[in-house]
């Protein structure tokens, strides 16, 4: 069984807006899952409901083997206390309490306060020298750590973060990052919402909510590669298709779909977005694109040419050598088919560096 | 999970740290509470002195008023010389005095009235040669503890009359510049003028003047058994005149067992002393109650604006709070224990404040001097504290519907 079991998981407020719709997905102990989303795409109502904070509409939500729907107040207060650590964008840390009297808050309503485990916990997080200081005598990235302290200190078998880093400059972005790096190799589960594609890369899946519906599950790192090579190539189909050069991704339903992977790629340079509205390649993703699509083009021939497979099941087989296929490899394989011009069904094979001049 | 093991002990401590710092991290606020509720105890403590001992202090004022019963010999059977109304025996009073012992409180004194003119010794010009007078025979110090508003206004001592010594009413000493030390003389006036030919006359010395505010002060007071003398009717009063404390059923049942005591007299209560005596007390107790109440109400609602106050400035910790595992039960004590304890300082504060205020009240009112009535201090303080805790209860109720993801959001 599944450490958390999301299943057909609807949030509706007042009978008007879906916050969440069907969503369902699980996750395993000691996984590291990235929430990924435009906003107001139901990121935050997920984690709400994941932590008990709120209740959902419809379908259900076990975490652990308990029903969150089925708890009572007391009941889910109790579940918060002992399984869930939060790390808030915003902190959220009582104001008027020093950063030790902060983790020691969570272990108040835990089972008891005890200042020598908490003072243990703010050092953990290098903050061994501010314990007695105030939330207003910190700097964010301080603060952030605080709360990952209080988030740590009972040991939950959850850590929700919410932006955990949203509010910090590099340098505490990567000392955050690098306690909950520490926290998922202690076995931690950890859920975090991220608009980072950086920090979304760190988790182990990546699930991507869309208008309150899940759009992308369980994209994992090692298959990272394949999708942005298939986006690059629909990229190229749809220019192919259209004429233009430069996109709007309203017309381009992948990009709703893959939108975190499309962040992804303009961080890597692949693709330039131009506030989400229009979507065109950088000359290197453009030269990546050229790279998918010859192999792509060049895998249908062979397989048409040498194996006399039908042309409606030519892209599907073509789809599963193409991302295997070395630079070597398709030179050769060029070398191979006579540089051919263009694919079976017609579309033009960009020519590669073993191809002579057209 | 943490394997730590619950000690409640440990628990308290950051509790207490949390409701420290969260009282002193909103200071004006807790200030503002604690102001209300010190006046609040101040006035409670102040109305619940003076309501636990508005009855004797009342009761001590009606007494200046005098006699609220009166004993007479029923109709007028015995017209004395010069008396007004029938004469009964001072043995009655006697009697009376025996009984006195059971109700304590009661005061009494036999009176002897008669009409008699008065004239200055020796004459003096411009003077009236004499006037008509009531003379009020009665045992004087009895009298003045029976009235205790009376003022001897002047006299070398206010102690008792002796024979041949008299007491003027101030303005009937005013008439005929009376002053301690001069000398008057009575004699019966009207029928009784003569008793076989001679006119009984005797000569008194002024001891004291008295000013009582009402017709007393044309009369003239000598000692029972120099009018009883004058008047050649020994062991004869005209009345009893009797000061029962008390509200007015007490004053009711008394009359009662007056009547049951003395069949042969008439035992009336004076109606408009006995009922306005109990008319006000009852008037006092229901409005000191009653202002009592509405300055709790005022107060207890001060206190629940301000814990308001503070509870939705708060909304975010308690989100905080709730999203750690905080419980509606770990939040509504902390919030309870924060208004409670407020009620803890300002209840002290406001019993003495209070103690203070009654005394005076008592002195500017009642002229008496108050002492603080003990049993009112766990009363005043409980009192605050308790009504600080309820005032939480409209804060509570707002801060167990705090949804953390709402109020998270910043909505």
């Amino acid at each position: 069984m599944a450490f958390i079991e999301v299943e057909k998981l609807t949030r509706q407020y007042d009978n008007s807006v879906a916050a969440l719709k069907d969503v369902t997905f699980s996750v395993d102990k000691g996984e590291w899952i990235a929430v990924m989303g435009p906003s107001g795409s139901g990121k935050s109502t997920l984690m709400n409901i994941l932590g008990g904070l709120d209740l959902p509409s419809a379908g259900s939500v076990r975490i652990d083997g308990e029903e969150i729907a089925r708890l009572s107040s007391t009941d889910l207060a109790r579940f918060r206390a002992e399984k869930i650590g939060f790390v808030f964008q915003q902190f959220h840390l009582v104001p008027y309490l020093t950063a030790i009297e902060n983790v020691m808050l969570a272990q108040y309503f835990h089972s008891l306060a005890d200042e020598s485990e908490a003072r243990e916990a703010l050092v953990r997080v290098g903050l061994g020298d501010r314990i007695h200081h105030l939330p207003s005598q910190l700097s964010g990235g301080e603060q952030q750590r605080v709360c990952v302290a209080r988030a740590l200190i009972n040991q939950p078998n959850l850590i929700l973060a919410d932006e955990p880093t949203g509010n910090l400059d590099e340098v505490n972005e990567a000392l955050v990052m690098g306690l909950f790096t520490e926290l998922h190799r202690e076995g931690h589960t950890i859920v975090m919402v991220t608009h980072d594609p950086e920090i979304g890369r760190m988790a182990e899946r990546r699930i991507e909510l869309h208008h309150g519906r899940l759009s992308e599950v369980s994209v994992f790192p090692h298959y990272e590669e394949e999708l942005i090579e298939n986006l690059l190539k629909a990229v190229w189909h749809f220019q192919e298709d259209t004429g233009k050069a430069v996109i709007p991704t309203s017309d381009f339903p992948e990009f709703a779909q893959n939108r975190a992977t499309f962040l992804l790629m303009a961080q890597e340079e692949l693709v330039r977005l131009d506030h989400d509205d229009m979507i065109s390649f950088t000359p290197q993703g453009e030269r990546r694109a050229v790279e998918v699509i010859r192999r792509h083009r060049l895998s249908e021939r062979l397989f048409y040419e040498m194996f006399a497979i039908h042309e409606d099941l030519l892209d599907e087989n073509a789809c599963k050598i193409e991302h295997s296929l070395s630079p070597e490899v398709t030179e050769k394989l060029c070398i191979f088919l006579k540089h051919p011009r263009t694919c079976p069904h017609g579309s033009p094979i960009p020519p590669g560096v073993c191809c002579p001049p057209r | 999970m943490s394997d730590r093991v619950e000690q409640p002990g440990r628990r308290r401590s950051l509790f207490w740290r949390l409701w420290f710092r969260s009282l002193v991290v909103r200071r004006p606020q807790a200030a503002l509470a604690v102001i209300a509720l010190f006046v609040g105890a101040a006035l409670a403590s102040m109305l619940l002195n003076l309501y636990s001992d508005v009855h004797r202090k009342m009761t001590e004022e009606f007494r200046s008023y005098g006699a609220n019963v009166i004993l007479s010999s029923q109709g007028v059977t015995s017209v004395g010389r010069g008396s007004i109304g029938g004469l009964m025996d001072e043995a009655a009073f006697a009697r009376l005095e025996s009984m006195r012992a059971k109700a304590p409180g009661m005061t009494a004194a036999p009176i002897l009235y008669l009409v008699t003119e008065i004239s200055r010794v020796p004459q003096e010009p411009r003077m009236p040669d004499f006037e008509n007078v009531v003379a009020v025979g009665s045992d004087f110090n009895a009298l003045k503890a029976l009235v205790p508003g009376w003022r001897v206004s002047a006299g070398a001592d206010d102690g008792p009359l002796h024979t041949g010594e008299c007491a003027v009413g101030s303005r009937l000493a005013h008439r005929f510049r009376l002053k301690p030390g001069d000398t008057v003389k009575l004699s019966l006036a009207g029928e009784a003028r003569t008793v076989g030919g001679v006119t009984p006359s005797r000569t008194f010395r002024v001891a004291h003047v008295i000013s009582t505010g009402s017709s007393e002060d044309d009369q003239i007071f000598v000692s029972l058994a120099d009018l009883q003398k004058l008047a050649n009717i020994e062991g004869k009063i005209s009345v009893i005149a009797v000061n029962i404390p008390g509200q007015t059923a007490a004053i009711e049942r008394s009359v009662q067992q007056l009547r049951t005591a003395f069949p042969q007299l008439d035992v009336r209560p004076i109606r408009q002393i006995v009922y306005s005596q109990g008319k006000v007390l009852h008037t006092i107790r229901g409005l000191l109650v009653s202002l009592m109440g509405l300055i709790l109400a005022i107060i207890a609602l001060c206190v629940m604006a301000t814990m308001t106050a503070i509870v939705l400035e708060r909304r975010k910790d308690i989100a905080v709070m709730k999203a750690l595992g905080a419980s509606n039960h770990d939040v509504t004590r902390l919030l309870v224990m924060e208004g409670a304890s407020l009620g803890i300082f300002a209840g002290i504060g406001g019993f003495v404040l209070g103690g203070f205020l009654a005394a005076l009240v008592g002195e500017r009112l009642f002229g008496v001097n108050l002492s603080i009535v003990w049993w009112t201090l766990p009363v005043v303080w409980f009192g605050t504290v308790a009504l600080a805790a309820l005032a939480t209860f409209f804060p509570v109720g707002i801060m167990r519907r705090i949804q953390p993801a709402t109020a998270l959001k910043g909505e």
